[in-house]
């Protein structure tokens, strides 16, 4: 890891256009300021990483509270209508 | 032209469900993946009787599959504020149609801080973590606690 000691309104710059500025240091906490261009996500590392989580235990633990045959759920389409019994739903 | 009739079905075999059928038009894309899921880029919604959800069965990885609501259904009034990058890289402008997903795992309790935001015009769909952090809300919560 990169290890840089930056003062007060101090920057660095990763990149060529997202620049990170020490705005406040109080006690133990540092505020900083970042300006990244708007196409670029920013978030607490620990938020990111709670919602990773709960995807990969989502994913791993639940189960489908009916025993029956999935079908393509239609999000927004009409709904195709079910094969013939016995025929393959494509 | 082409109708969606004639566009061929694909059956793939999934671990979980057994087998499906779908056709690249039902594909949801993640160009960025999701968040523990990186790597993933294709996914079908599938749904069940009475089931409720709606998961995202990975086609990557045929292992994956997210339960997710909708949370439309589920929390009524639910329309968060999407920061610029979700706008722009959805291509949501313009009053694109949209769908707002939750992941909804076996805790009983919604995830309101990380939609699945899909454009259901381009099928492609990213998910968003919310800064300003709505709290979780459980089967019975009122409509205001989802909110922004």
């Amino acid at each position: 890891m990169l290890v840089l000691s930056r003062k007060l309104n101090q920057a660095i710059i990763i990149g060529d256009d997202i620049r990170i500025v020490v705005v406040a240091v109080e006690r133990d906490t540092v505020k900083l300021g970042i300006e990244a261009p708007r196409a670029i996500p920013v978030h607490r590392s620990e938020v990111y990483e709670e919602i990773q989580r709960g995807n990969r235990d989502a994913a791993g633990t639940a189960e489908p509270r009916s025993g029956a045959k999935p079908r393509i759920a239609p999000l927004g389409r009409t709904p195709r209508p079910a094969p013939p019994e016995g025929q393959p739903d494509s | 032209m082409r109708s969606d009739d004639d566009e061929p079905g694909v059956t793939i075999a999934l671990p979980r469900f057994g087998s499906c059928c779908y056709r690249e038009s039902d594909v949801i894309r993640f160009p960025w993946g999701l968040p523990g899921f990186s790597a993933l880029r294709r996914f079908i919604p599938l749904e069940f009787d009475d089931d409720g959800r709606i998961w995202l069965q990975s086609l990557d990885d045929p292992a994956v599959a997210i339960p997710t609501a909708d949370a439309a259904r589920r929390v009524p009034g639910y329309a968060p504020q999407l920061p610029g990058y979700a706008e722009d890289s959805l291509d949501l402008g313009d009053g694109a149609e949209r769908l707002f997903l939750l992941v909804d795992g076996d805790s009983e309790a919604l995830e309101p801080a990380a939609p699945i935001v899909v454009n259901l015009r381009t099928r492609t769909a990213r998910q968003i973590v919310l800064e300003n952090r709505p709290r979780r809300v459980g089967p019975a919560a009122s409509v205001a606690a989802a909110g922004g």
